[in-house]
């Protein structure tokens, strides 16, 4: 008796594993088609002319640029050279440095002659209280803002308060721009009226490419495989599931390491918020929340072109830790906003992103793990559990490598990024391989990321950064 | 089960047979591409020189050598025409991409407007736009007969703009969408300087949003004729017509008459007396303290701000700012003058 019992439950279990994981890959597939034809429609097109034209002052807006920085010694010259160098008419970096115990600040003095000036600054937003600022003598729109420690989203409030220009963006003090990537990402606020309030850019991987006076010249895919599996995951991210939510203004997440907003909305939605992991998916949250509130006619977008290098963590512990806070953020933003839910008044974000979050990107790493485990179990109980996990393995492969794959394609057909034969030979292989390894691995870290999300653990979210350019160029 | 098994790793097989047939099919395309771009780089060396000597040079006439024979050709002689157009801004070198384009490209995007393709169709109007080919004019206008998404409307637009203003303003004030600000701005920014009157003469007819991106080209365009213009429309009902006037007649800097702005001191709208503010600082101060002194104590923030930084920016300005902070015992107006006098002015 028991254990027919035992045996119906495990089958149950077995079944409802696979069922999810059906839906799910139905789900997936249905964005990339989406994606698909998005791409599709603009394949060919000739963005240069669009660009050039938004160069002219008449048309494009004033833009702050805020680099929050805490401990970012390595890389923070690269990535301020790399903001010099945009092509954009009218830009302001503002770095604002979040008590950082190393050497940050001094070599931003030295390197752009920074001089401690009076400035009123208008606190629309609460932050930890600004100690000094500092305005660079060599270019006077670079800015440097030290205060007292209090995280990122602490330090973007303070850039926020500080800045001048109608929009701001944020990024990473470890990241790299491409010189068109302000200009493309700031068109469909242009172009939209300013109906789209706020923008992210594409995240790419610049591990290992060497970074000149803050440019990339010619990208190469990275050779360590830890690196590699996160280039194929970015690409999986935001070729899919970003274009195709953002096609019907649904995003939810969009990078912290590169995205536009208007102040005015940010501010009024009560800027960045200070004691949640995942500042950047908190923001947009609080933007869709606010404008369905109050019934406006703004939307949120994603776009594919404008591109962002940043480094990816490149040993285990680091990758673990990054996304344990992933998890731990995305969980602490759709708790908070748990009403949003099935809410007909928050329109599609409530009615779609929402469920598609709590459904896919919450409850999937449960579900995930538990398939994990019963494969293992079965293939000791052996008979008809071991048809349950063979089908289940399938599904795993359809789940994770087929789609991984397809992303790799979709994008290498419309970029060519890695124009070599053997990197996109590599993409491929490797994202084969990914059930086996890195997606057990990234699993556990998601648990992880439970765990710490039920604690309420808090950290600032750095990483040891190893630099992107080679020894002595910039630093 | 075992059936559903088998089912599923055919269809893997299936789906990753045909990822990896679409790896090496996107691997040729590279390699394809990779020698396309070669041809074109040799292609480009052999006119490169060529066409300098065309553009800088006495002849109007091309020589045969520099004519494209197929398409790859004709995209390195659109990427040296766009080249030369973006470094250059020189009407000798205008008029003679268009000469050519009008005698030498016409076909080839004549064939590509009929394209099924929209990206297709996209590129080619924004070529006819660049190289100003008027000879396919009418291809364009049947175009309209077609189906057409809102960015190829808006290139339409943008080529009437150049060619023929009267009828780009009545299509547009007959245009059923419509655009947002910024794509007016480029709209209008295209329209010759010269046929600005006949904007003037519709304005009203015209959508709002291209009513206030016409104001704001007018005040780039900084040209001193169009002031009685801007002053019709700081008397506007609008509130945003009147700011964006005010701030159109700031940019062209012209020199402006008190009595006509005063008003705006009392203005229960701060943007208009930030805009006023600045106005002012095309006066002596002498003339407008009163009312700066009155806007320094403004209850916005960015009021008194901005009437900091323009009292600074005046002939003797320094000077009232300094009895301004020996008079007033506005705490608010004080530290923003502090600032501003220890800092010097931007």
């Amino acid at each position: 008796m028991i254990e027919s019992l035992l045996t119906f439950f495990s089958l149950l279990f077995g079944s409802f594993i696979i069922l999810y994981m059906l839906v799910v890959i139905f789900i997936y597939s249905v964005m990339l088609i989406i994606s698909f034809f998005n791409i599709r429609k603009r394949y060919q097109l000739d963005q240069e002319g669009i660009d050039e034209e938004n160069l002219d002052a008449t048309y494009m807006k004033p833009i702050s640029i805020i680099v929050p920085a805490y401990n970012e010694e390595v890389g923070i010259l690269d990535t301020i050279y790399s903001l010099m160098s945009l092509r954009f008419p009218q830009t302001e970096v503002i770095v604002v440095n979040d008590g950082s115990k190393d050497g940050t600040q001094d070599k931003l003095i030295q390197a752009f002659q920074m001089k401690k000036v009076k400035k009123v600054v208008k606190k629309v937003l609460d932050t930890e209280p600004i100690i000094a600022i500092y305005q660079s003598s060599l270019n006077q729109n670079v800015w440097l803002v030290e205060k007292e420690n209090g995280g990122k989203a602490d330090a973007l409030n303070a850039g926020i308060n500080v800045a001048k220009y109608p929009f701001f963006c944020s990024i990473d003090g470890d990241s790299i721009l491409n010189e068109k990537s302000l200009l493309q990402v700031m068109n469909p606020i242009v172009t939209s009226n300013e109906e789209v309030i706020a923008v992210g850019g594409n995240v790419r991987i610049a591990n290992e490419n060497n970074v000149q006076l803050g440019s990339i010249s010619s990208p190469k895919l990275p050779r360590h495989y830890l690196v590699v599996m996160q280039v194929i995951e970015y690409l999986r991210a935001f070729m899919i599931g970003r274009i195709s939510l953002s096609k019907f203004n649904m995003v939810l997440i969009i990078s912290g390491a590169f995205s536009v907003f208007s102040k005015k909305w940010v501010i009024d939605a009560g800027g960045y918020s200070k004691n949640m992991i995942g500042e950047d998916m908190e923001l947009v949250v609080k933007l869709h929340r606010y404008v369905k509130e109050h019934k406006l006619k703004k939307r949120i977008e994603f776009v594919a072109d404008p591109v962002c290098w940043t480094e990816a963590p490149q040993t285990l512990s680091v990758l673990r830790r990054q996304r344990r806070r992933w998890q731990q953020g995305l969980l602490e933003s759709l708790w908070k906003h748990k009403r949003m839910t099935l809410n007909p008044k928050y329109g599609a974000v409530g009615m779609v992103s929402f469920p598609y979050f709590w459904f896919v990107e919450a409850i999937g790493p449960l579900v995930e793990f538990g398939g994990y485990v019963y494969i293992v179990v079965a293939f000791f109980l052996g008979d008809i559990y071991l048809e349950f996990a063979f089908l289940l393995l399938c599904l795993f492969v359809l789940y994770g490598s087929v789609i991984s794959i397809a992303s790799v394609l979709l994008d290498a057909w419309n970029n060519d990024v890695y124009l070599r034969n053997k990197d996109l030979a590599r993409l491929m292989v490797m994202s084969l391989t990914e059930v086996v390894w890195y997606k057990p691995l990234t699993l556990i870290w998601k648990l992880e990321g439970y765990l710490a999300f039920i604690l309420r653990r808090k950290e600032w979210g750095t990483m040891k950064r190893t630099g992107l350019s080679e020894k002595g160029s910039s630093s | 089960m075992e059936i559903s098994i088998k089912m599923l790793i055919a269809s893997i097989a299936i789906i990753m047979m045909i990822q990896v047939c679409l790896g090496v099919y996107i691997s040729m395309k590279y390699k394809k591409k990779l020698r396309k771009t070669n041809r074109q780089e040799t292609y480009m060396e052999s006119v490169q020189q060529g066409w300098y000597d065309f553009f800088f040079g006495e002849h109007r006439e091309v020589p045969d050598v520099l004519i494209p024979t197929n398409k790859e050709e004709i995209q390195v002689v659109e990427y040296i025409f766009l080249t030369y157009l973006n470094k250059f801004s020189n009407e000798g070198i205008r008029e003679k991409v268009q000469h050519f384009a009008n005698a030498y490209l016409h076909a080839h995007y004549a064939k590509q407007l009929k394209s099924v393709k929209w990206s297709i169709r996209m590129n080619a109007l924004f070529r006819i736009f660049d190289f100003h080919i008027d000879r396919l004019k009418d291809e364009c206008v049947k175009l309209e007969n077609k189906k057409l998404s809102t960015e190829e409307w808006f290139q339409l637009f943008k080529i009437y703009a150049i060619f023929d203003v009267s009828g780009f303003l009545s299509k547009l004030a007959n245009y059923p969408n419509s655009f947002s600000e910024h794509e007016y701005r480029k709209l209008i920014n295209n329209v010759p300087l010269d046929s600005f009157v006949i904007l003037f003469t519709h304005f009203k007819e015209l959508p709002r949003a291209c009513q206030l991106s016409i104001i704001d080209i007018v005040g780039l365009k900084r040209h001193s004729d169009h002031v009685p213009f801007l002053e019709e429309q700081i008397q506007s009902e609008d509130s945003e017509i009147r700011i964006r006037s005010l701030k159109a007649v700031y940019e062209i800097g012209w020199m402006i008459d008190l009595e006509t702005y005063k008003p705006f001191v009392q203005s229960p709208i701060w943007e208009e007396r930030l805009m006023v503010s600045k106005l002012f600082s095309r006066l002596p101060i002498e003339q407008t303290y009163p009312y700066m002194k009155k806007l320094l104590e403004d209850e916005s923030w960015w009021v008194r701000s901005e009437t900091a930084h323009s009292i600074a920016r005046v002939k003797n300005g320094e000077d009232k700012l300094l009895e301004f902070l020996q008079t007033s015992n506005d705490s608010y107006a004080l530290e923003m003058v502090q600032e501003i006098l220890q800092k010097g002015y931007e």
